[in-house]
Protein backbone atom coordinates (compact mmCIF):
# COMPACT_ATOMS: atom_id res chain seq x y z
CA UNK A 1 0.00 0.00 0.00
CA UNK A 2 1.13 3.66 0.08
CA UNK A 3 2.21 3.41 3.37
CA UNK A 4 -0.27 1.11 5.56
CA UNK A 5 1.60 -1.16 7.88
CA UNK A 6 4.42 -0.79 5.48
CA UNK A 7 7.03 -1.07 8.41
CA UNK A 8 7.60 -4.19 11.02
CA UNK A 9 7.30 -1.98 13.63
CA UNK A 10 4.75 0.55 13.13
CA UNK A 11 2.94 -2.11 11.94
CA UNK A 12 1.53 -2.88 15.33
CA UNK A 13 0.53 1.04 16.07
CA UNK A 14 -2.01 1.67 13.89
CA UNK A 15 -2.81 5.09 15.26
CA UNK A 16 0.50 6.14 15.03
CA UNK A 17 1.08 4.57 11.29
CA UNK A 18 0.54 7.06 8.75
CA UNK A 19 -1.25 6.14 5.38
CA UNK A 20 -1.40 8.72 2.47
CA UNK A 21 -0.22 12.35 2.02
CA UNK A 22 -1.58 14.41 -0.38
CA UNK A 23 -1.29 18.33 -0.73
CA UNK A 24 -2.09 20.00 -3.94
CA UNK A 25 -3.55 23.38 -5.02
CA UNK A 26 -6.59 23.66 -3.93
CA UNK A 27 -8.95 23.38 -6.91
CA UNK A 28 -11.89 25.35 -5.43
CA UNK A 29 -9.28 27.84 -3.32
CA UNK A 30 -6.62 28.11 -5.84
CA UNK A 31 -5.00 30.65 -3.67
CA UNK A 32 -4.63 27.79 -0.87
CA UNK A 33 -2.68 24.55 -0.74
CA UNK A 34 -4.37 21.27 0.70
CA UNK A 35 -2.19 19.05 2.69
CA UNK A 36 -3.76 15.74 4.31
CA UNK A 37 -2.08 13.17 6.59
CA UNK A 38 -3.96 9.81 6.80
CA UNK A 39 -3.64 7.58 9.62
CA UNK A 40 -5.32 4.04 11.54
CA UNK A 41 -5.19 2.15 7.99
CA UNK A 42 -7.71 -0.98 6.92
CA UNK A 43 -10.48 0.46 8.96
CA UNK A 44 -13.44 -1.87 9.06
CA UNK A 45 -16.42 0.64 9.35
CA UNK A 46 -18.23 -1.77 11.60
CA UNK A 47 -15.62 -2.09 14.02
CA UNK A 48 -16.75 -1.42 17.03
CA UNK A 49 -17.91 -0.93 19.93
CA UNK A 50 -14.38 0.69 20.15
CA UNK A 51 -14.52 2.89 17.09
CA UNK A 52 -11.68 4.01 15.46
CA UNK A 53 -9.80 7.14 17.12
CA UNK A 54 -6.39 9.32 17.08
CA UNK A 55 -4.03 8.42 19.53
CA UNK A 56 -3.92 11.13 22.60
CA UNK A 57 -0.60 9.88 23.49
CA UNK A 58 0.61 10.55 20.03
CA UNK A 59 2.21 13.85 18.56
CA UNK A 60 1.08 13.96 14.77
CA UNK A 61 2.50 16.70 12.49
CA UNK A 62 2.24 17.95 8.82
CA UNK A 63 5.69 19.84 7.72
CA UNK A 64 7.16 21.64 5.22
CA UNK A 65 10.40 22.45 4.26
CA UNK A 66 10.29 25.42 1.67
CA UNK A 67 14.17 26.14 1.59
CA UNK A 68 15.09 22.75 0.05
CA UNK A 69 17.71 21.68 2.93
CA UNK A 70 14.91 18.39 3.94
CA UNK A 71 14.16 20.11 7.32
CA UNK A 72 10.77 21.90 8.43
CA UNK A 73 10.59 25.67 7.85
CA UNK A 74 6.76 25.38 9.04
CA UNK A 75 5.55 22.69 11.14
CA UNK A 76 1.02 21.66 12.09
CA UNK A 77 1.13 20.11 15.13
CA UNK A 78 -1.82 17.96 16.10
CA UNK A 79 -2.48 16.87 19.57
CA UNK A 80 -6.19 14.80 20.51
CA UNK A 81 -7.81 14.40 23.79
CA UNK A 82 -10.32 11.72 24.46
CA UNK A 83 -13.86 12.58 26.91
CA UNK A 84 -15.33 9.98 28.21
CA UNK A 85 -19.49 11.56 29.35
CA UNK A 86 -20.33 7.93 31.29
CA UNK A 87 -17.73 5.75 32.19
CA UNK A 88 -20.26 3.51 33.38
CA UNK A 89 -21.67 2.45 29.35
CA UNK A 90 -20.14 -0.14 27.08
CA UNK A 91 -21.57 2.03 24.60
CA UNK A 92 -19.88 4.48 22.06
CA UNK A 93 -23.44 6.38 22.10
CA UNK A 94 -26.46 6.28 23.72
CA UNK A 95 -28.85 6.76 21.10
CA UNK A 96 -28.65 8.96 17.78
CA UNK A 97 -25.63 11.34 17.91
CA UNK A 98 -27.29 14.36 15.90
CA UNK A 99 -24.64 17.02 16.61
CA UNK A 100 -21.29 16.85 17.43
CA UNK A 101 -22.19 17.96 21.21
CA UNK A 102 -25.12 15.51 21.32
CA UNK A 103 -25.57 14.27 24.79
CA UNK A 104 -25.72 10.56 23.15
CA UNK A 105 -22.26 10.99 22.44
CA UNK A 106 -20.39 9.25 24.77
CA UNK A 107 -16.79 8.62 23.68
CA UNK A 108 -16.01 12.09 21.70
CA UNK A 109 -12.03 13.19 20.68
CA UNK A 110 -11.05 17.08 20.57
CA UNK A 111 -7.80 18.58 19.41
CA UNK A 112 -6.03 21.65 19.24
CA UNK A 113 -3.58 22.75 16.16
CA UNK A 114 -0.05 24.13 16.72
CA UNK A 115 1.79 25.96 13.92
CA UNK A 116 5.43 26.41 14.17
CA UNK A 117 8.28 28.06 12.33
CA UNK A 118 11.91 27.72 11.72
CA UNK A 119 13.03 29.49 14.54
CA UNK A 120 10.67 27.36 16.91
CA UNK A 121 7.99 30.24 17.21
CA UNK A 122 4.59 28.28 18.40
CA UNK A 123 1.51 29.65 17.78
CA UNK A 124 -1.54 27.35 19.13
CA UNK A 125 -4.04 27.98 16.05
CA UNK A 126 -7.04 26.46 18.01
CA UNK A 127 -7.44 24.26 20.79
CA UNK A 128 -10.51 21.48 21.56
CA UNK A 129 -11.77 21.05 18.35
CA UNK A 130 -14.07 18.46 17.85
CA UNK A 131 -13.50 16.05 15.67
CA UNK A 132 -16.75 13.68 13.97
CA UNK A 133 -17.65 10.16 15.33
CA UNK A 134 -17.20 7.51 12.96
CA UNK A 135 -19.64 6.76 10.92
CA UNK A 136 -21.81 3.85 12.53
CA UNK A 137 -25.03 3.32 11.05
CA UNK A 138 -28.24 4.64 10.01
CA UNK A 139 -29.48 5.31 14.41
CA UNK A 140 -26.23 6.21 15.70
CA UNK A 141 -25.03 8.50 13.08
CA UNK A 142 -28.39 9.29 11.11
CA UNK A 143 -27.13 12.48 9.31
CA UNK A 144 -23.31 11.88 8.99
CA UNK A 145 -22.92 14.14 6.53
CA UNK A 146 -24.13 16.70 8.75
CA UNK A 147 -21.79 15.71 11.22
CA UNK A 148 -18.90 15.54 9.15
CA UNK A 149 -19.44 19.39 7.93
CA UNK A 150 -19.95 20.42 11.30
CA UNK A 151 -16.57 19.24 11.68
CA UNK A 152 -14.59 21.16 9.43
CA UNK A 153 -13.37 23.92 11.67
CA UNK A 154 -12.31 27.56 10.80
CA UNK A 155 -8.50 28.47 11.74
CA UNK A 156 -9.50 32.00 10.52
CA UNK A 157 -9.60 33.77 7.20
CA UNK A 158 -9.19 30.99 4.11
CA UNK A 159 -7.80 28.87 6.85
CA UNK A 160 -9.68 25.25 7.52
CA UNK A 161 -8.99 22.27 9.07
CA UNK A 162 -10.35 18.60 9.54
CA UNK A 163 -9.52 15.62 11.59
CA UNK A 164 -11.92 12.23 11.93
CA UNK A 165 -12.59 9.41 10.02
CA UNK A 166 -13.08 9.57 6.16
CA UNK A 167 -14.03 7.07 3.31
CA UNK A 168 -10.09 5.67 2.21
CA UNK A 169 -9.65 7.33 -1.30
CA UNK A 170 -6.70 5.29 -2.00
CA UNK A 171 -7.12 2.63 -4.13
CA UNK A 172 -4.81 -0.49 -5.03
CA UNK A 173 -4.83 -4.05 -6.17
CA UNK A 174 -2.87 -5.10 -2.50
CA UNK A 175 -3.86 -8.90 -2.74
CA UNK A 176 -2.40 -8.95 -6.65
CA UNK A 177 0.43 -6.40 -5.74
CA UNK A 178 1.91 -8.43 -3.04
CA UNK A 179 1.10 -11.98 -4.34
CA UNK A 180 4.90 -12.00 -6.23
CA UNK A 181 3.81 -8.57 -7.98
CA UNK A 182 0.99 -10.22 -10.25
CA UNK A 183 -0.81 -7.43 -11.24
CA UNK A 184 -3.91 -8.77 -12.24
CA UNK A 185 -4.29 -7.64 -16.10
CA UNK A 186 -0.81 -8.70 -16.63
CA UNK A 187 -1.48 -12.16 -15.10
CA UNK A 188 -1.13 -13.86 -18.40
CA UNK A 189 2.62 -12.37 -19.16
CA UNK A 190 3.84 -13.53 -15.92
CA UNK A 191 6.10 -15.83 -15.09
CA UNK A 192 4.00 -17.69 -11.74
CA UNK A 193 7.20 -19.41 -10.70
CA UNK A 194 6.05 -22.42 -13.00
CA UNK A 195 2.56 -22.48 -10.52
CA UNK A 196 -0.14 -23.29 -13.29
CA UNK A 197 -2.34 -20.18 -11.70
CA UNK A 198 -5.17 -17.98 -13.12
CA UNK A 199 -3.55 -18.13 -16.27
CA UNK A 200 -5.52 -15.40 -17.38
CA UNK A 201 -5.30 -11.84 -17.31
CA UNK A 202 -8.35 -10.11 -15.85
CA UNK A 203 -9.20 -6.81 -13.86
CA UNK A 204 -7.98 -5.52 -10.88
CA UNK A 205 -9.90 -5.84 -6.80
CA UNK A 206 -9.51 -2.31 -4.76
CA UNK A 207 -8.33 -3.86 -1.92
CA UNK A 208 -9.10 -0.98 -0.06
CA UNK A 209 -12.96 -0.65 -0.95
CA UNK A 210 -15.40 0.03 1.47
CA UNK A 211 -12.28 0.44 3.95
CA UNK A 212 -12.16 4.04 6.31
CA UNK A 213 -8.89 6.13 7.42
CA UNK A 214 -8.38 8.81 9.84
CA UNK A 215 -7.63 12.00 8.51
CA UNK A 216 -5.57 15.13 9.64
CA UNK A 217 -6.52 17.93 6.70
CA UNK A 218 -5.58 21.53 6.47
CA UNK A 219 -5.83 24.26 4.03
CA UNK A 220 -4.14 27.47 3.96
CA UNK A 221 -3.08 29.93 2.20
CA UNK A 222 0.45 29.48 -0.32
CA UNK A 223 1.72 32.30 1.37
CA UNK A 224 1.47 30.54 4.73
CA UNK A 225 4.15 27.78 3.55
CA UNK A 226 6.20 29.12 1.02
CA UNK A 227 9.67 30.88 2.06
CA UNK A 228 8.86 34.45 2.44
CA UNK A 229 5.45 33.64 1.66
CA UNK A 230 6.26 34.11 -1.30
CA UNK A 231 3.48 34.06 -3.98
CA UNK A 232 3.33 34.49 -7.41
CA UNK A 233 3.15 32.31 -11.21
CA UNK A 234 6.72 31.80 -12.36
CA UNK A 235 6.71 28.10 -12.05
CA UNK A 236 10.66 28.50 -12.39
CA UNK A 237 10.99 30.39 -9.32
CA UNK A 238 13.00 28.43 -6.57
CA UNK A 239 10.13 29.79 -3.81
CA UNK A 240 7.46 28.04 -5.70
CA UNK A 241 8.85 24.51 -4.38
CA UNK A 242 7.33 23.37 -1.18
CA UNK A 243 8.47 19.87 0.30
CA UNK A 244 5.40 18.45 2.46
CA UNK A 245 5.53 15.25 4.85
CA UNK A 246 3.95 13.75 7.85
CA UNK A 247 5.51 12.83 11.29
CA UNK A 248 4.03 10.82 14.28
CA UNK A 249 5.96 10.52 17.64
CA UNK A 250 5.32 8.86 20.53
CA UNK A 251 7.25 9.73 24.16
CA UNK A 252 9.84 7.24 24.53
CA UNK A 253 8.73 5.54 27.77
CA UNK A 254 5.50 4.19 28.69
CA UNK A 255 4.59 2.91 31.28
CA UNK A 256 1.80 -0.30 32.17
CA UNK A 257 1.06 1.41 35.63
CA UNK A 258 -0.81 -1.04 38.18
CA UNK A 259 -1.15 0.78 41.12
CA UNK A 260 -2.69 3.68 39.24
CA UNK A 261 -4.69 1.18 36.86
CA UNK A 262 -4.03 3.40 33.41
CA UNK A 263 -1.14 3.88 30.85
CA UNK A 264 1.05 6.60 31.09
CA UNK A 265 4.30 7.66 28.85
CA UNK A 266 7.04 10.33 29.66
CA UNK A 267 10.18 11.58 28.28
CA UNK A 268 10.86 12.81 24.79
CA UNK A 269 9.34 12.64 21.97
CA UNK A 270 10.84 10.17 19.31
CA UNK A 271 9.26 9.72 15.54
CA UNK A 272 7.61 6.61 14.63
CA UNK A 273 6.20 7.02 11.47
CA UNK A 274 7.24 9.56 8.49
CA UNK A 275 5.59 9.65 5.16
CA UNK A 276 5.57 11.76 1.50
CA UNK A 277 6.22 9.93 -1.27
CA UNK A 278 3.93 7.03 -1.63
CA UNK A 279 5.80 3.82 -1.17
CA UNK A 280 8.81 4.95 -0.62
CA UNK A 281 9.36 2.87 2.45
CA UNK A 282 6.57 0.37 1.18
CA UNK A 283 8.57 -0.97 -1.94
CA UNK A 284 11.70 0.62 -1.94
CA UNK A 285 13.08 0.29 1.63
CA UNK A 286 14.44 -2.66 2.15
CA UNK A 287 13.11 -4.67 5.14
CA UNK A 288 15.57 -4.42 7.39
CA UNK A 289 16.16 -0.43 7.48
CA UNK A 290 12.26 0.18 7.24
CA UNK A 291 11.55 1.26 11.09
CA UNK A 292 14.62 2.94 10.94
CA UNK A 293 13.80 5.53 7.78
CA UNK A 294 10.45 6.01 9.79
CA UNK A 295 12.59 7.44 12.66
CA UNK A 296 14.52 9.58 10.25
CA UNK A 297 14.33 13.21 9.48
CA UNK A 298 14.18 13.94 4.98
CA UNK A 299 17.17 16.13 5.45
CA UNK A 300 19.58 12.56 5.97
CA UNK A 301 17.58 10.68 3.10
CA UNK A 302 21.29 10.17 0.95
CA UNK A 303 21.45 7.24 2.93
CA UNK A 304 18.45 5.49 1.43
CA UNK A 305 19.42 7.34 -2.52
CA UNK A 306 21.26 3.79 -3.07
CA UNK A 307 17.60 1.74 -2.82
CA UNK A 308 16.47 4.42 -5.10
CA UNK A 309 19.03 4.16 -7.73
CA UNK A 310 19.05 0.64 -8.05
CA UNK A 311 14.93 -0.27 -6.69
CA UNK A 312 14.56 -3.76 -6.20
CA UNK A 313 11.07 -3.62 -7.80
CA UNK A 314 12.65 -2.94 -10.88
CA UNK A 315 15.22 -5.35 -11.18
CA UNK A 316 12.59 -7.86 -10.18
CA UNK A 317 10.03 -7.06 -13.41
CA UNK A 318 12.19 -8.37 -16.35
CA UNK A 319 12.16 -11.93 -14.30
CA UNK A 320 8.48 -11.43 -13.49
CA UNK A 321 7.61 -10.85 -16.86
CA UNK A 322 9.55 -12.65 -19.43
CA UNK A 323 10.64 -11.09 -22.51
CA UNK A 324 8.42 -7.56 -21.42
CA UNK A 325 10.79 -5.34 -20.16
CA UNK A 326 13.62 -6.14 -22.09
CA UNK A 327 15.49 -2.77 -22.21
CA UNK A 328 14.84 -2.27 -18.33
CA UNK A 329 16.82 -5.54 -18.04
CA UNK A 330 19.35 -3.64 -20.43
CA UNK A 331 19.20 -0.84 -18.03
CA UNK A 332 19.33 -2.59 -15.02
CA UNK A 333 22.27 -4.68 -15.63
CA UNK A 334 23.98 -1.43 -17.04
CA UNK A 335 23.47 -0.43 -13.01
CA UNK A 336 23.39 2.70 -13.64
CA UNK A 337 21.72 4.79 -11.12
CA UNK A 338 18.39 5.69 -12.10
CA UNK A 339 18.48 9.32 -12.41
CA UNK A 340 14.66 9.83 -13.29
CA UNK A 341 14.01 8.12 -9.70
CA UNK A 342 16.23 10.19 -7.60
CA UNK A 343 14.65 13.07 -9.11
CA UNK A 344 10.92 12.65 -8.90
CA UNK A 345 11.97 10.94 -5.44
CA UNK A 346 14.76 12.92 -4.10
CA UNK A 347 15.54 16.67 -5.51
CA UNK A 348 12.73 17.02 -7.26
CA UNK A 349 12.53 17.41 -11.20
CA UNK A 350 15.13 19.93 -12.61
CA UNK A 351 13.14 22.40 -15.22
CA UNK A 352 14.47 21.55 -18.93
CA UNK A 353 13.24 18.09 -18.74
CA UNK A 354 9.57 18.23 -18.84
CA UNK A 355 8.25 21.62 -20.48
CA UNK A 356 6.71 24.01 -18.30
CA UNK A 357 7.74 22.29 -15.03
CA UNK A 358 9.94 21.54 -12.40
CA UNK A 359 10.03 20.95 -8.61
CA UNK A 360 13.37 21.18 -7.98
CA UNK A 361 14.59 21.48 -3.94
CA UNK A 362 18.42 21.28 -4.68
CA UNK A 363 20.97 18.54 -4.27
CA UNK A 364 19.78 18.07 -0.52
CA UNK A 365 18.67 13.90 -1.32
CA UNK A 366 15.11 13.99 0.57
CA UNK A 367 11.93 12.22 0.76
CA UNK A 368 9.16 14.87 0.23
CA UNK A 369 5.89 15.49 -1.27
CA UNK A 370 7.02 18.09 -3.78
CA UNK A 371 4.76 20.44 -4.72
CA UNK A 372 5.17 23.81 -7.20
CA UNK A 373 2.31 26.42 -5.92
CA UNK A 374 2.84 28.09 -9.28
CA UNK A 375 1.11 25.66 -11.28
CA UNK A 376 -2.34 25.94 -11.35
CA UNK A 377 -5.05 22.86 -10.38
CA UNK A 378 -5.74 21.30 -13.52
CA UNK A 379 -8.97 22.03 -15.67
CA UNK A 380 -8.73 18.44 -17.11
CA UNK A 381 -7.11 16.31 -14.56
CA UNK A 382 -5.35 13.02 -15.44
CA UNK A 383 -5.41 10.45 -12.63
CA UNK A 384 -1.84 9.63 -14.27
CA UNK A 385 -0.49 13.55 -13.62
CA UNK A 386 2.46 13.85 -14.72
CA UNK A 387 2.94 10.87 -16.82
CA UNK A 388 -0.52 11.90 -18.36
CA UNK A 389 0.46 15.25 -19.44
CA UNK A 390 -0.96 16.94 -15.88
CA UNK A 391 1.34 18.92 -14.32
CA UNK A 392 -0.74 19.96 -11.12
CA UNK A 393 -0.36 15.94 -10.11
CA UNK A 394 1.68 13.29 -8.58
CA UNK A 395 4.48 13.94 -8.31
CA UNK A 396 3.93 17.45 -8.63
CA UNK A 397 2.08 16.86 -4.74
CA UNK A 398 -0.72 15.12 -4.72
CA UNK A 399 -3.98 15.12 -5.42
CA UNK A 400 -6.63 12.18 -3.74
CA UNK A 401 -7.56 10.71 -7.13
CA UNK A 402 -3.66 10.19 -8.11
CA UNK A 403 -3.60 6.70 -9.38
CA UNK A 404 0.09 6.85 -7.63
CA UNK A 405 0.36 3.10 -7.75
CA UNK A 406 0.36 3.20 -12.03
CA UNK A 407 2.49 6.26 -11.83
CA UNK A 408 5.37 4.81 -9.41
CA UNK A 409 4.73 1.28 -11.60
CA UNK A 410 5.46 2.63 -14.39
CA UNK A 411 8.48 5.40 -13.72
CA UNK A 412 10.10 2.24 -11.76
CA UNK A 413 9.58 0.24 -15.63
CA UNK A 414 11.60 2.68 -17.14
CA UNK A 415 8.83 4.92 -18.28
CA UNK A 416 10.79 7.99 -16.88
CA UNK A 417 14.40 7.47 -17.53
CA UNK A 418 13.92 8.77 -20.91
CA UNK A 419 14.15 12.05 -19.47
CA UNK A 420 17.08 11.62 -18.41
CA UNK A 421 18.74 9.55 -21.29
CA UNK A 422 17.32 10.48 -24.85
CA UNK A 423 18.82 7.01 -26.06
CA UNK A 424 16.64 5.30 -23.82
CA UNK A 425 13.92 3.75 -25.39
CA UNK A 426 11.09 2.32 -22.44
CA UNK A 427 9.68 -1.10 -23.42
CA UNK A 428 6.10 -0.25 -24.30
CA UNK A 429 4.92 -2.23 -21.78
CA UNK A 430 6.34 0.33 -18.99
CA UNK A 431 3.67 3.09 -20.10
CA UNK A 432 0.88 0.64 -19.66
CA UNK A 433 1.73 -1.29 -16.46
CA UNK A 434 -0.82 -1.26 -13.43
CA UNK A 435 -2.79 -2.91 -11.07
CA UNK A 436 -6.06 -2.39 -12.91
CA UNK A 437 -8.04 -0.31 -10.24
CA UNK A 438 -9.39 3.46 -10.59
CA UNK A 439 -11.24 6.09 -8.54
CA UNK A 440 -14.04 4.20 -10.14
CA UNK A 441 -13.44 1.33 -7.98
CA UNK A 442 -14.23 3.14 -4.86
CA UNK A 443 -17.91 3.28 -3.64
CA UNK A 444 -18.07 7.07 -2.07
CA UNK A 445 -16.86 9.31 -4.01
CA UNK A 446 -14.26 12.37 -3.81
CA UNK A 447 -15.58 15.55 -2.60
CA UNK A 448 -14.49 19.03 -4.93
CA UNK A 449 -14.02 20.41 -1.46
CA UNK A 450 -12.48 20.30 1.82
CA UNK A 451 -11.45 18.03 2.74
CA UNK A 452 -12.23 16.53 -0.62
CA UNK A 453 -11.84 12.45 0.83
CA UNK A 454 -15.36 11.34 0.74
CA UNK A 455 -17.70 10.98 3.87
CA UNK A 456 -17.02 7.14 5.47
CA UNK A 457 -18.40 3.85 5.12
CA UNK A 458 -21.39 3.12 7.56
CA UNK A 459 -20.50 -0.01 10.11
CA UNK A 460 -24.39 -0.90 9.32
CA UNK A 461 -24.25 -1.32 5.49
CA UNK A 462 -20.94 -2.62 5.51
CA UNK A 463 -19.95 -4.97 4.53
CA UNK A 464 -23.02 -6.50 2.23
CA UNK A 465 -24.31 -9.60 3.32
CA UNK B 1 11.01 -7.09 48.15
CA UNK B 2 8.12 -7.80 44.92
CA UNK B 3 9.27 -9.55 42.63
CA UNK B 4 6.99 -9.95 39.42
CA UNK B 5 6.19 -12.67 37.08
CA UNK B 6 9.22 -15.07 38.64
CA UNK B 7 8.90 -17.00 41.11
CA UNK B 8 11.65 -16.97 43.87
CA UNK B 9 12.59 -20.11 43.06
CA UNK B 10 13.22 -19.21 38.98
CA UNK B 11 16.46 -16.64 40.52
CA UNK B 12 18.17 -19.24 42.29
CA UNK B 13 16.78 -18.92 45.59
CA UNK B 14 17.44 -15.69 46.13
CA UNK B 15 16.50 -13.94 49.71
CA UNK B 16 13.06 -11.92 48.94
CA UNK B 17 14.68 -9.25 50.68
CA UNK B 18 17.74 -9.06 48.82
CA UNK B 19 18.27 -8.78 45.21
CA UNK B 20 21.28 -6.76 43.30
CA UNK B 21 21.35 -5.31 39.95
CA UNK B 22 25.41 -5.12 38.90
CA UNK B 23 26.36 -1.84 38.01
CA UNK B 24 27.63 -2.37 34.39
CA UNK B 25 23.88 -3.07 33.12
CA UNK B 26 22.25 -0.01 35.10
CA UNK B 27 25.25 2.17 33.45
CA UNK B 28 25.06 0.60 30.33
CA UNK B 29 21.13 1.44 30.49
CA UNK B 30 22.31 4.85 31.46
CA UNK B 31 19.76 5.11 34.51
CA UNK B 32 22.41 5.42 37.31
CA UNK B 33 26.17 5.56 37.46
CA UNK B 34 27.88 3.82 40.17
CA UNK B 35 29.64 0.44 40.89
CA UNK B 36 26.53 -1.45 42.03
CA UNK B 37 22.48 -0.06 42.73
CA UNK B 38 21.27 -1.73 46.02
CA UNK B 39 17.68 -2.66 46.05
CA UNK B 40 16.46 -3.58 49.09
CA UNK B 41 12.99 -3.99 50.34
CA UNK B 42 11.09 -1.03 51.58
CA UNK B 43 11.65 -2.04 55.50
CA UNK B 44 15.79 -1.93 54.39
CA UNK B 45 17.91 0.77 55.75
CA UNK B 46 18.57 3.62 52.91
CA UNK B 47 21.06 2.48 50.01
CA UNK B 48 21.64 -1.35 51.65
CA UNK B 49 23.84 -2.86 49.23
CA UNK B 50 22.80 -6.63 48.78
CA UNK B 51 24.24 -9.73 46.76
CA UNK B 52 24.44 -9.89 42.67
CA UNK B 53 20.97 -11.50 41.42
CA UNK B 54 22.26 -14.86 39.12
CA UNK B 55 19.07 -14.35 37.46
CA UNK B 56 19.81 -10.51 35.84
CA UNK B 57 22.20 -10.06 33.01
CA UNK B 58 24.06 -7.70 33.79
CA UNK B 59 23.38 -6.46 29.82
CA UNK B 60 19.59 -6.21 30.42
CA UNK B 61 18.46 -2.31 30.45
CA UNK B 62 16.92 -1.49 33.49
CA UNK B 63 14.47 1.38 33.98
CA UNK B 64 14.26 3.03 37.44
CA UNK B 65 10.75 4.52 38.19
CA UNK B 66 10.46 6.96 40.91
CA UNK B 67 7.36 6.27 42.33
CA UNK B 68 6.74 8.38 45.55
CA UNK B 69 9.65 11.17 45.75
CA UNK B 70 8.40 12.02 49.15
CA UNK B 71 8.80 8.68 50.74
CA UNK B 72 11.76 7.65 48.51
CA UNK B 73 9.87 4.56 46.74
CA UNK B 74 11.03 3.43 43.49
CA UNK B 75 9.97 0.31 40.91
CA UNK B 76 13.26 -0.84 39.04
CA UNK B 77 12.40 -2.93 36.39
CA UNK B 78 14.80 -5.48 34.99
CA UNK B 79 14.04 -8.17 32.68
CA UNK B 80 10.63 -9.47 33.65
CA UNK B 81 11.29 -8.54 37.07
CA UNK B 82 9.97 -5.54 38.72
CA UNK B 83 11.78 -4.45 42.36
CA UNK B 84 10.65 -2.26 44.60
CA UNK B 85 12.99 -0.18 46.49
CA UNK B 86 13.04 2.58 48.73
CA UNK B 87 15.80 5.94 48.90
CA UNK B 88 14.90 8.63 49.99
CA UNK B 89 18.53 9.99 49.15
CA UNK B 90 18.50 8.79 45.83
CA UNK B 91 15.53 10.09 45.02
CA UNK B 92 15.66 13.62 46.83
CA UNK B 93 19.07 13.48 44.48
CA UNK B 94 16.51 12.33 41.13
CA UNK B 95 14.13 14.74 41.76
CA UNK B 96 16.58 17.46 41.81
CA UNK B 97 18.46 16.11 38.69
CA UNK B 98 14.42 15.88 37.22
CA UNK B 99 13.20 19.53 37.90
CA UNK B 100 16.81 21.25 36.75
CA UNK B 101 16.44 23.87 34.02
Amino acid sequence: MSSHREAPEISKDPVADSTDVYAFVSPDKPETVTLIANYVPLQAPAGGPNFYEFGDDVRYGIHIDNNGDGRADVTYEFRFTTQVRNENTFLYNTGPIQSLDSPNWNRRQFYSVTRRDSRGREEQLARRLPCPPCNIGPLSTPDYNALADAAVQSLGGPRRVFAGQRAEGFYVDLGAIFDLLDPRPFADAHTKFGLNKFPQSGPGVNATKNLNVHTIALQVPITDLTRSGWRGKDVNDPRATIGVWTTASRQRVRMLDDELNNTWSTGPYRQVSRLANPLFNEVVVPMGRKDFWNTQSPDGDSRFAKFVANPEVASLLPGLFPGVFPNLDVLNKSRKPRADLLAILLTGIPAGLIEGFQNFTGKTQADLMRLNTAIPPSAQPSIFGLLGNDLAGFPNGRRVFDDVVAIELRAIAGATYALVDKNYTPDAAASQVDDGVTPDDLDIPYLDRFPYLGVPHDGFNNPWT
Amino acid sequence: MSQEQQPEAATGGLSRRKVILTGAGLAAAGVVVGAAVPLATTQLADGNAVPESPATNPTDPVMVHLRDAASGRFDVFVGTRRVQYTDRAFAARLTRIATAD
